[in-house]
């Protein structure tokens, strides 16, 4: 019997806020402290995580899901040079690729879900589609990412919100009353009265008093994660607990805040050098803020230090990581 | 003979080395180690150490001989220059003014052409002192109006040459006048006092610069005779010192009218409606009449939405002028405007005022004979800077009778920068064949004959810019009716309404509530707030 896959789910609403780089850097960080990861691309339309991982031309992909050859899913498990860290691309897609159906989405999350790993990252497209929000709602430990500035928190804030509407939505999927009320893909249809938890619980007491504390319990149970990235000041973390705050007044969810990441060339660079910067200077200030978000998600407490090209951790037990920089 | 003398020089370098080494201890320095080998290769090779000893001697002796070559040839070519300078004598075709710039002739081109107003203070600094010293009164103002009928062509012809100097030449602003003419009379008569001083001409700064201006051509433009009091008429007579006090007066008297007169048409405060109101009214300069004026935008959006009226008659001064003799209006009792206006046809009278009007000025009152009820500013409005005619004649034409009404009953809501209640009824109480009765005297008495067109112009100028201060409002026969309209009422109406732009906030701080309220208000929609 063994253990219930962890998953990891990186969204954001806003685009360009850093959910590929901190995915691909949560990977290799969890990978060097021993972890069977698998890094996931689901930004299916507009994937680029191969590249961050400097995997060029990958043999298979995302649009391998969809081939009339069954194939092996081992298959789709591509090799990304650092131990226990595989990677599923999302490359091959197509334009509409984004806009697959909610079959297809199944198939792809029963994949993630029947994986051997101890953890899956999903880095998540941007955007608050069902196609994205889905599988942020099937990690168990969702992560949530912004920036400092406010169009930013507004959109996350729309993604948390969309992401319980969602999940009560499927939850209460056979009870078109309830539907009207948490889904609101079709506004003809909908009862887009209850836009705040606080509105649907009202609703729900009124309407469905006998689902409502599967509601409660539901809300409670959402708790993501929160990372806020490209930090430059202390203002700048302020963002984050403006957030938070939000996301508690309107929504009464508790996230989690994890950590946050400095705005720094460091990652710039990496990135153009297509090497994680937690791998390329771990002992950087970014890498740090990195170590310590890890260290949140795994309740662990680790730190890695870089000697002659090798990586250790801080007890100074080898990483047989075989990355050589 | 060779390997003797080797020899000797090696065991005489030996023995210096012995001494060298002995003091130094060089046997253990880097050096030495670094070139032993070298030295050792010349010790065994007499070639090589002949040669070393060629260069150790020759190569400073090269050098100290090419030096001293080039000393002696630069001594020599010293010495030439001398001669040179001395013997020659010095031509202004000479290459060398190339090199060596005479220091005389710069001298003298940057001599100013009258010295003693870099001592003097500036003449306009004399009138500011007293208008704010102290109040001139009517007297004083008479007399200087006095004085600049009786001084005004020779102050003009001061102008003109002082203007020589400035890089604006002054025929941008005079009009073709008897004053180039006496200009050019007063070079002739210049150019023949130059020929009496011409062997002085390096110690002259003045003739000099005379007869540069004149051998550009500038002056030479001017042709025509002076007047007979006219004070250069005996310019060259007069000695240096005296031309230059004579310019200078004239340039005091003319600067000190002119700005008399500009502080008093800018009064602000109170309508005058005497000549003695005239003295003590205080304007402000050119920044505060365009400051209290709408932007020139706003009056062209004025004027286009006002229609020209058709009642407006022709504004001529020649039209004006013969209804002023039969004025019996008293003095006290004048505005200025009218104190200006019969200034203006006897300026004109005498000086041919047709002739000297601008070109640009004269087709303006031909093309709109119209405007007659206007007053007779407008013939000068092309010097006036956004204004221009058919603003006036709308402004005077356009407006509706209830607002004249309204106007005349409350002046005062009227007049948002001009309080003029209490003047301006006293205006409209008096008879109008009473005002026109009183004109003459004053023209008469403040007529000048020997007005320069350049002073008339500032004069229209000013004039122009008084009536359009206090533009009448009823469009009344009489172009002498008191003035209480002030433009701001009517512009007011037909002002673009201002595209309002309420900022965003920007700054706050992510921590305070305004920016979560701002944050909330970006989310939730307008009808969303109140749910929450």
């Amino acid at each position: 019997m063994t253990s219930p896959i962890n998953i990891i789910a990186v969204g954001g609403g806003k685009g360009g806020i850093g959910k590929s780089v901190v995915s691909t850097n949560l990977a290799a960080g969890m990978a060097l402290s021993g972890q069977k990861v698998v890094l996931m691309d689901t930004d299916f339309g507009a994937s680029n995580l191969h590249a961050l991982l400097g995997i060029s031309n990958p043999a298979h992909g995302f649009q391998d899901f969809f081939n009339d050859d069954i194939i092996d899913p081992k298959t789709l498990l591509l090799d990304t040079g650092i131990s226990n860290l595989k990677f599923v691309s999302g490359a091959g897609d197509n334009p509409g690729s984004a806009n697959i159906d909610s079959d297809k989405i199944g198939s792809i999350i029963s994949f993630i879900r029947n994986l051997e790993a101890d953890t899956v990252i999903l880095d998540l497209g941007p955007g608050t589609n069902y196609n994205v929000i889905d599988f942020f709602n099937i990690s168990t430990q969702g992560v949530v990412m912004t920036t400092p500035e406010m169009t930013s928190i507004m959109k996350t804030f729309s993604f948390i919100r969309a992401a319980l509407f969602r999940k009560i939505s499927l939850t209460f999927q056979v009870y078109p009353e309830i539907q009207k009320m948490v889904d609101h893909s079709n506004p003809g249809n909908a009862n887009i009265e209850a836009y705040t938890t606080g509105l649907l619980r009202s609703k729900f007491q009124e309407q469905f008093p006998n689902y409502a504390e599967q509601l409660n319990e539901l809300i409670n149970d959402f708790n993501p994660g929160l990372v806020v990235n490209r930090v430059r000041s202390r203002k700048d973390l302020m963002a984050g607990d403006n957030l938070l705050k939000l996301v508690k007044k309107f929504l009464e969810v508790d996230v989690t805040y994890l950590g946050y990441i400095i705005e720094s060339d460091r990652v710039r660079d990496s990135i153009d050098e297509m090497i994680p910067f937690l791998i390329k200077d771990p002992q950087s200030k970014p890498s740090e803020n990195l170590q310590k978000i890890i260290g949140a998600l795994t309740n662990s407490d680790l730190q890695f230090v870089k000697r002659d090209g090798r990586i250790f951790v801080s007890k100074q037990v080898r990483l047989s990581s075989g990355w050589e920089t | 003979m060779i390997e003797q003398f080797l020899q000797t020089a090696l065991e005489f370098i030996k023995e210096v080395w012995f001494q060298l080494d002995s003091r130094f201890d060089l046997e253990n320095t880097e050096v030495l180690k670094f070139l032993k080998p070298y030295l050792i290769q010349l010790q065994d090779d007499p070639l090589y150490m002949g040669v070393s000893l060629a260069a150790l001697f020759l190569v400073p002796y090269a050098l100290i001989k090419v030096r001293s070559i080039s000393k002696e040839r630069e001594r020599k070519l010293d010495e030439l220059m001398e001669e040179m300078e001395d013997d020659e004598e010095y031509d202004e075709d000479d290459p060398r003014r190339l090199r060596r710039p005479d220091p005389e002739v710069d001298e003298d081109t940057a001599k100013p052409l009258f010295e003693n107003d870099k001592d003097a203070p500036p003449s306009y600094m004399k009138v500011l002192d007293r208008m704010e010293g102290k109040d001139v009164d009517e007297e004083d103002f008479e007399s200087e109006l006095e004085e600049f009928e009786l001084d005004s062509s020779s102050s003009d012809n001061e102008e003109t040459i002082n203007s020589e100097e400035s890089a604006e030449p002054i025929s941008s602003q005079l009009t073709e006048s008897d004053f180039e003419k006496d200009l050019n009379e007063f070079m002739s008569d210049d150019i023949d006092m130059e020929k009496d001083v011409e062997l002085h001409l390096d110690d002259s700064a003045h003739d000099q610069a005379i007869k540069e201006l004149q051998e550009d051509g500038e002056l030479m433009e001017f042709d025509g005779h002076l007047p007979s009091n006219d004070p250069f008429a005996n310019y060259s007579e007069l000695d240096e010192d005296g031309q230059d006090k004579a310019i200078k007066d004239l340039q005091d008297e003319m600067e000190r009218t002119i700005n008399q007169l500009t502080e008093q048409i800018e009064e602000p405060t109170e309508p005058p409606s005497s000549i003695k109101d005239l003295s003590h009214l205080r304007i402000g300069g050119d920044a505060t009449i365009d400051d209290e004026y709408s932007p020139k935008e706003d009056e062209d959006e004025f004027f286009l939405e006002d229609p020209p009226s058709p009642e407006t008659g022709s504004s001529d001064i020649e039209n004006e002028a013969p209804a002023l003799p039969e004025e019996s209006t008293p003095i006290s009792e004048l505005s200025d405007s009218e104190i200006l206006a019969a200034l203006e046809p006897e300026l004109k009278d005498t000086l041919d005022l047709e002739s000297m009007l601008e070109p640009e000025s004269e087709p303006e009152f031909e093309i709109e004979p119209e405007l007659e009820a206007i007053p007779d500013t407008r013939d000068y409005e092309p010097e006036l800077a956004g204004f221009t005619f058919e603003a006036e004649s709308d402004i005077s034409s356009e407006e509706p009778e209830s607002e004249i009404d309204d106007f005349r009953l409350e002046p005062e809501v009227s007049a948002e920068n001009f309080t003029f209640a209490a003047e301006s009824m006293g205006f409209e109480e008096i008879p109008e064949p009473e005002l026109r009765a009183e004109r003459p005297p004053v023209t008469d008495e403040y007529a000048s004959p020997g007005q320069t067109d350049s002073l008339i112009d500032r004069l229209k100028f000013l004039q122009t810019r008084f009536e359009n201060r206090y533009q009448p409002v009823e469009r009344s026969s009489s172009p002498i009716s008191p003035v209480e309209k002030s433009i701001p009422n009517y512009t007011s109406e037909n002002f673009v309404e201002p595209r309002r732009y309420s900022s965003t906030p920007a700054g706050l701080p992510p921590g305070s509530k305004k920016y979560m309220d701002l944050l909330e208000s970006f989310i939730f929609m307008k009808d969303q707030r109140k749910h929450k």
